[in-house]
């Protein structure tokens, strides 16, 4: 028979165990309102997106109002935004943008497109990969801007050579992770697959092609990056028709006009963010069952 | 409320008059420089030494003398602009080292290693900046990316042309001055003798076997600096003494690196290019190509700049430089130096050449090293550069006396 002390010093024990066990903690803004927590956190992140940027160009307006930077060399931020708007009014800029854009666009396409098509087709075929894959990976090593004066002896100096540069340059930078990609994808979804009877062309568009899908437009958006380097880093070396971004910040960085090489430079960080935020966002459309970057479903 | 009466109008129609004409007939030269060309027209501000030797400049018979020994012939009038002027020179070893109480160290910023700068390296190899207790450290920097370099004391000395760069450094104010021209080619505008400059192909012209030089507004032209390059501005010059109403403000001007020039000229991509020492001479003997245009004869177009540090902080340092500078061009570059086999194994170690280049050089003429800055150079550069959207800036040339300091080498050489 057990004494009435021990029994309550057994059931005291139980409860101190069974108390340290139990989770317990407040509920939290996500759990009591999570619709008006995930309207807080997007208007959070917005404010910050836009908040570091503007602090950043802030203090530098600052410096160079206060002399902390020489503005003739730095000049400030709102000097510059005066001086790209001149460059709309005087300088025929909007040309100079427009095939700047042209030449990115097409390069990027082209690039991307060929880079997928490769990407799938060695990623998914080990005897094409065998063939392809050394001379591919030689390639990739060569700095593509070596390649310009080449291209433009081959191709004239126009601005095919400069849309196929940037091509070449975006076709690896998409090809290797996307291929990487669609030969990471799991066995057991290509058995699961062949167990159905699937075929080359149902297990590409029913298993490699959503599994990789997500990765793709995260290749495609540093893909985007890559042709906006390129392109202006080629029109630094050779712009058809002396027109063209990368020539403008070029050309101002000769004559010594800090202004329009930092209008330019602006535009240029501006194109970036736009061209990836449109691949992004055609990503979150296409890839509609992916979680985005915060966490939540895109749909 | 008043009207004005005619006689007034008069008066100010003629005192206008009167003073628009003073502005058109005034001197560019010297501290009397307005930045006004006194032409009009694209076409015509292109100009070079004027339109050729009849229309060259007279000189204004200036009495300044260099006083330095050995350097009595050391100093010529910037307003001279005659093709037959005696290049400034002294004799062999002057002037005379004045070297610094203690050993100083200068950064001399240049992305060139070629002939026409070789005395600013044979100056250090073969010791005459050491008699001046200088020490030298060269840097890899475009003229332009030594701008803030220059002003911020970073960089000593920058080597380059008369450059839009420069220019737009000059109308901002900031504390660089060109100090010393370099050189010019001694058979320049003389179209007998192959040499760099403008080259085309002939079967871009209508008539192949006898180009009409007119023509070549259409064409599409090549220079390794593109539009605000000094090369534009001799060609235009050149081209425009024979055909006066050409407008270069037609010409379709390509950025193309200087060595692509010729692949580009072979493969019909340009109808004509830049083509610099030696790469003309692969040209110069196929009767396929023609030269257009040379340097403007008797006038520099490259350049020597300082910075704060040699301009206002410690301009002795400055002076033993250019000393040095000017004696080595005295001394090693005076006369025919490509049959100087010290002096071109001194430039071979400068510019890298291959023996096969190397023995091109030896058989082309010598260059004519000017220190001097003709005057007029930088405000028909920049009206050139305005004309062609190349400055965008101002609209009226930045004063010469804003860009150019001729003091450094009248000190060096004691001209009063």
């Amino acid at each position: 028979m057990v004494s009435p002390h021990l029994q309550a010093q057994a059931v005291a024990e139980t409860d101190r165990i069974e108390s340290q066990a139990k989770l317990v903690r407040e509920a939290r803004g996500i759990d009591k309102d999570p619709v008006g927590y995930a309207r807080r956190r997007r208007i959070l992140f917005t404010i910050l997106g836009f908040g570091v940027p503007i602090l950043i160009l802030g203090f530098w307006q600052i410096a160079a109002q206060n002399g902390w930077i020489n503005a003739k060399f730095y000049p400030s931020p709102l000097d510059n935004l005066r001086q790209l708007r001149q460059m709309f009014d005087k300088r025929d800029f909007a040309s100079d943008l427009g095939l700047t854009l042209k030449r990115l666009a097409w390069g990027w396409l082209w690039g991307s497109l060929s880079g997928v098509v490769f990407a799938y087709v060695l990623g998914m075929s080990r005897v094409v990969r065998a063939a392809f894959e050394p001379t591919l990976n030689a390639l990739y090593t060569v700095p593509k801007i070596a390649l310009l004066t080449p291209f433009l002896i081959i191709f004239g100096f126009k601005d095919k050579p400069v849309i196929i540069l940037i091509s070449v340059t975006v076709f690896f930078f998409v090809w290797v992770p996307t291929q990487a990609g669609v030969m990471s994808v799991s066995e057991s979804y290509r058995e699961a697959a062949t167990s159905f009877g699937a075929n080359g062309w149902q297990m590409f568009r029913h298993v490699i092609w959503p599994a990789t899908l997500p990765g793709l437009f995260v290749t495609l958006r540093v893909a985007a990056s890559v042709s906006v380097l390129s392109v202006i880093g080629i029109e630094f070396a050779y712009a058809p028709r002396s027109k063209g971004l990368g020539y403008v910040i070029n050309t101002a960085r000769q004559t010594f006009e800090p202004r329009i090489a930092y209008a330019g430079i602006f535009v240029a960080a501006l194109i970036g963010v736009i061209f990836q935020a449109i691949v992004k966002q055609v990503g979150h459309l296409v890839v509609r069952w992916e979680k985005d970057d915060r966490g939540a479903p895109t749909v | 409320m008043r009207k004005s009466s005619p006689r007034w109008k008069a008066l100010l129609a003629i005192a206008l008059a009167t003073s628009l004409l003073a502005a058109a007939c005034g001197d560019d030269g010297g501290k009397s420089d307005t930045a006004s060309t006194g032409t009009t027209g694209a076409t015509a501000k292109t100009g070079a030494t004027g339109t050729g030797a009849t229309a060259a400049t007279a000189a204004t018979g200036t009495t300044k003398k260099a006083t330095v020994a050995g350097c009595e012939k050391g100093y010529s009038d910037p307003a001279d602009l005659s093709l037959t002027r005696a290049v400034a020179r002294c004799s062999a070893g002057a002037p005379a080292p004045v070297p610094l109480a203690t050993k100083t160290k200068i950064v001399i910023a240049t992305n060139f290693k070629l002939e026409f700068n070789s005395p600013v390296a044979v100056a250090n190899t073969l010791g005459e900046y050491a008699k001046e207790n200088l020490e030298v450290e060269f840097v890899n920097l475009s003229y332009a990316n030594s701008i803030p370099q220059l002003a911020n004391g970073q960089v000593d000395v920058a080597v380059g042309g008369f450059e839009t760069a420069m220019f737009n450094a000059g109308a901002q104010d900031i504390a660089i001055k060109v100090i010393a021209g370099n050189y010019f080619p001694p058979k320049a505008s003389n179209y007998t003798v192959a040499q760099t400059g403008l080259w085309c192909r002939k079967d871009s012209f209508t008539t192949p076997d006898k180009p009409i030089l007119k023509e070549i507004e259409t064409k599409k032209w090549a220079t390794a600096a593109g539009r605000g390059s000094s090369a534009v501005y001799y060609s235009a010059a050149e081209i425009q003494k024979r055909v006066p109403d050409f407008n270069i403000k037609k010409v379709d001007i390509q950025t193309v690196a200087s060595t692509d020039i010729i692949a580009a000229l072979k493969n019909k991509a340009i109808d004509c290019g830049i083509l610099l020492d030696p790469l003309w001479t692969q040209v110069k003997d196929d009767p396929a190509f023609f030269q257009a245009a040379t340097q403007t004869p008797g006038e520099p177009l490259g350049q020597m700049s300082f910075g704060k540090n040699l301009l206002v902080d410690k301009p002795e340092v400055g002076q033993a430089f250019l000393r040095a500078y000017i004696r080595t061009v005295n001394t090693y570059f005076a006369g025919n130096y490509h049959q100087d086999d010290k002096v071109m194994a001194e430039i071979q170690k400068w510019t890298g050449a291959t023996a096969e280049n190397q023995a091109v050089l030896k058989g082309l003429d010598s260059l004519t090293f000017d220190w001097e800055v003709r005057s007029g150079t930088t405000t028909r550069i920049q009206q050139l550069f305005i004309d062609l959207g190349v400055i965008t800036t101002f609209t009226t040339p930045v004063v010469e006396s804003k860009i150019v300091d001729r003091s450094v080498y009248e000190k060096v050489l004691g001209v009063k």
